[in-house]
């Protein structure tokens, strides 16, 4: 079976296909999670080294993985949207970057907690730690600029512009503040030195990771439509919504 | 609205076409905003074999009676917001026409023009100059245009003369200083040529962009609100100017809510409501 | 570019210098490339430059007074201040390169002048390297130049303020190609100079790494070598790459 992908290119047929989906990434994501947590929790044995505080990384690696990758998911929809100037890839990137925030903002908060019971500070200037910093104000400009301009058109096109430059210097500026953070070494050992992994530790991780990625899609098609309501609602089709029905 | 003499009044002007300006006709589109196509003045005409133009020294080939529509815009549209401005708009304008857009306050004056200049696409319908349907920043468009903002683009800091030999260098790649000095004297700044435009009038600042269209070696002409902060005089002067390009085969199309008066030139009215 | 109509109407049929035919009116011949833009645009803006001196001075008095807050609030003790150097002296070249960013295109937009360059057949791109280039002369170079005076107040030997200069001489340049992408994604926004920090900044992490590493490499006696080629790179991939995303943002902001 042929499928028209062109079809779902516009707002109005993407919308109730958006609409069936959400249900089962959120189930798939709500399983997954439960499965991954009961991993992490009860089935994962206690570190040699850290004791019980190291749980932590199953929600901080899968945050801190998904942060990186929907940012370049969302400079692909971004590029999308100048290439092919549809309204619909701009409205994808719209929808990501808040989630992208909340997944940086997430590893960040949980890596601080597991930097205090197990090195004694809540923040250690590491690689990854001040990456992942600069990461979350790459979103939140994305996010602000997005909020500056009054056209729609103009805001696509400018935050696409951003997320493509902001995507290309990111693989730059992990570069440069890990080399800065190697010259620094000093005292503090890595904060994300994780240990030494048992293989029920890894998929443990790998199953929350694929969680979070359901539940980023799910959360991702839910603000499209909403996004999609808002900026087409001059449209015929949108009155004949159901849930807009009075 | 625009005053043209009758022609029974005038001398037979030596630019004259043969054949009658074909009648537009006027598109209704349903729910939207409606355009108003109205054919303002034709007449009749019969035209040389071959004339030369004083200042373009090139000779030119009169092929047929059916002028060549050089810019044309088919079925477009154009959004602010979400408010629809205008819908369903076509029209062609042909060498040697002038077209003036009139219209109230918000009726989108000023975003056809900027459609038609290449700095934004239309919602939809396309653009075409010389028959080939044009993208935004288009570069044969910008080699062949000569767009007048609703600014006139001078920089505060520089002279007259140097403000109008900076915009002629950026869109020819030099510009000669006795014409530019010529130029200004032609629009009565000879003697404010040294001054910087800081402390020029507004109609000072206008007619050294009416300096810069005379001196410009381009085909279309696209203004925005020419008569602005213009006197008497310079009014005069802007409508001479259009005129002659229009005579000499040139375009030129003009969004204003003030009548221009071109007298002697061929002119259309497309009325934005 | 045009081929002889022979479809009706009047047709202007004129000869250019490569023997084509083309219309009347139209620039017939390609009358510049990058270059010749560059040109136009660096001329124009050093002259306006030159003709609001007092506006380069102030930017010039901002870096000082900034370099000058660190030790009122830390410490004048000469060890301390010798370690903070290189650190306070390249974050202040940020924030007056930022303080200056604002006036790339805002003026431009202001006066209509902006829709003229974009609308010239000059290429784009080679207008915005233009501007960069002016702007950096009359903002990175007088702050890469004044540094090593600045230096002194901070106790740093000879060795080290070489270093310093040629750091700052190949990192200001990168940060006025960086900065311009960011002044015209937000040009005539309301929010201007401090969305343009928040967006700019995080690109600007890592010139302002290895620009200080480099200095502190020197005075570890490692050799900055490294750290000076690495700036020259990203001297090199900005030059190239940073005018395409500025003229991309300028068409943006006209749309």
């Amino acid at each position: 079976m042929s499928i028209n992908w062109y079809k779902f290119a516009s707002p109005a047929s993407f919308y109730p296909l958006a609409g069936r989906l959400i249900p089962w990434f959120a189930m798939g994501a709500a399983v997954l999670g439960i499965v991954g947590a009961w991993i992490g929790l009860v089935i994962a044995p206690t570190d040699f080294q850290q004791g019980e505080a190291y749980r932590i990384i199953f929600i901080h690696v899968p945050a801190a993985w998904m942060s990186m990758f929907l940012y370049l998911v969302m400079a692909f929809w971004g590029a999308l949207a100048l290439g092919f100037n549809t309204r619909l890839s701009a409205m994808m990137a719209q929808a990501i970057a808040p989630t992208g925030a909340l997944m940086t903002f997430i590893a960040l908060c949980t890596g601080s907690l597991w930097g205090r019971p197990t090195w004694g500070t809540y923040w250690a200037w590491d690689a990854r730690m001040t990456s992942e910093l600069i990461l979350l104000f790459l979103y939140l400009g994305v996010i602000a600029l997005r909020n500056a301009i009054d056209d729609p058109r103009r805001a696509d096109r400018a935050c696409a512009v951003l997320s493509l430059v902001g995507a290309v210097n990111v693989p730059i500026i992990y570069f440069s503040v890990k080399w800065w953070n190697t010259l620094h070494q000093g005292s503090s050992v890595s904060l994300t030195a994780a240990p030494r992994m048992a293989a029920i530790m890894l998929t443990g991780m790998l199953i929350m990771s694929i969680a979070a990625w359901l539940y980023a899609i799910a959360v991702v098609l839910m603000r499209v439509r909403a996004i999609i309501v808002e900026r087409e609602r001059g449209s015929a089709w949108i009155a004949q919504l159901p849930e807009l029905a009075r | 609205m625009i005053a043209t003499a009758p022609a029974a009044d005038r001398d037979p002007s030596p630019w004259r076409l043969d054949g009658e300006l074909p009648r537009l006709t006027s598109r209704k589109e349903a729910g939207g905003r409606t355009a108003i196509i109205a054919l303002f003045s034709k007449r009749k005409a019969v035209v040389p074999q071959t004339t030369m133009r004083p200042c373009m020294d090139v000779p030119i080939d009169h092929e047929s009676t059916r002028p060549m529509a050089m810019l044309e815009a088919q079925d477009i549209s154009a959004r602010r917001g979400l408010t629809r401005l205008f819908a369903g708009l076509s029209f062609t304008v042909q060498a040697g026409e002038a077209l003036v857009i009139t219209g109230a306050n918000g009726t989108g004056k000023t975003t056809l023009l900027r459609m038609l200049a290449g700095l934004s696409a239309p919602a939809s319908g396309t653009i075409s100059w010389r028959g080939q349907p044009l993208q935004p920043f288009d570069p044969t468009l910008r080699s062949a245009l000569a767009f007048a903002g609703h600014l006139p683009a001078l920089k505060d800091e520089l002279t007259a003369e140097e403000n109008l030999s900076s915009l002629v260098a950026l869109s020819e790649g030099d510009a000669d200083p006795e014409r530019v000095r010529a130029a200004l004297d032609e629009v009565a700044l000879g003697r404010q040529r040294h001054l910087p435009a800081r402390v020029l009038s507004q109609g000072q600042r206008r007619r050294i962009g009416l300096a810069r269209l005379a001196l410009l070696n381009r085909m279309l002409w696209l203004l925005d609100e020419p008569m602005t902060s213009l006197d008497a005089a310079g009014a005069a002067l802007l409508a001479r100017l259009i005129g002659e390009h229009v005579g000499h085969g040139g375009i030129a199309v003009a969004a204003t809510h003030t009548a221009i008066d071109l007298a002697d030139a061929r002119v259309r009215t497309l009325a934005l409501s | 570019m045009t081929d002889a109509r022979t479809v009706g109407g009047a047709v202007y049929v004129a000869k250019d210098r490569f023997g084509a035919t083309s219309a009347t009116h139209d620039v017939a011949e390609h009358h510049g490339g990058v270059l010749a833009a560059m040109a136009w645009a660096t001329k124009r803006d050093l002259k306006l430059a030159i003709r609001s001196r007092s506006e380069l001075g102030v930017q010039l008095l901002f870096y000082v007074i900034v370099v000058s807050l660190f030790p009122l609030a830390t410490t004048p003790e000469r060890t301390l201040l010798a370690t903070m150097g290189p650190g306070v002296l390249w974050v202040a070249a940020l924030l007056a390169s930022l303080l200056s960013l604002q006036r790339l295109f805002a003026s431009e937009l202001a006066d209509g002048a902006l829709e003229q360059i974009a609308l010239s057949p000059f290429p784009l791109e080679g207008l915005v390297s233009g501007k960069i280039l002016a702007h950096w002369l009359t903002t990175g170079l007088p702050v890469a130049l004044l540094a090593p005076v600045l230096g002194i107040q901070y106790a740093m030997d000879a060795e080290s303020l070489i270093v310093l200069v040629l750091a700052l001489l190949l990192g200001t340049p990168v940060l006025s190609l960086l900065g311009a992408i960011g002044a015209a994604l937000t040009v005539g926004l309301r929010a201007g100079s401090s969305l343009l920090a928040l967006l700019i900044l995080p690109l600007y992490v890592p010139v302002l790494i290895f620009g200080a590493g480099a200095v502190d490499a020197a005075r570890a006696g490692l050799g900055a070598g490294a750290n000076l080629s690495l700036l020259g790179a990203a001297l090199l991939v900005s030059a190239v790459g940073a005018p395409f995303a500025a003229a991309a943002a300028v068409r943006i902001a006209l749309d």
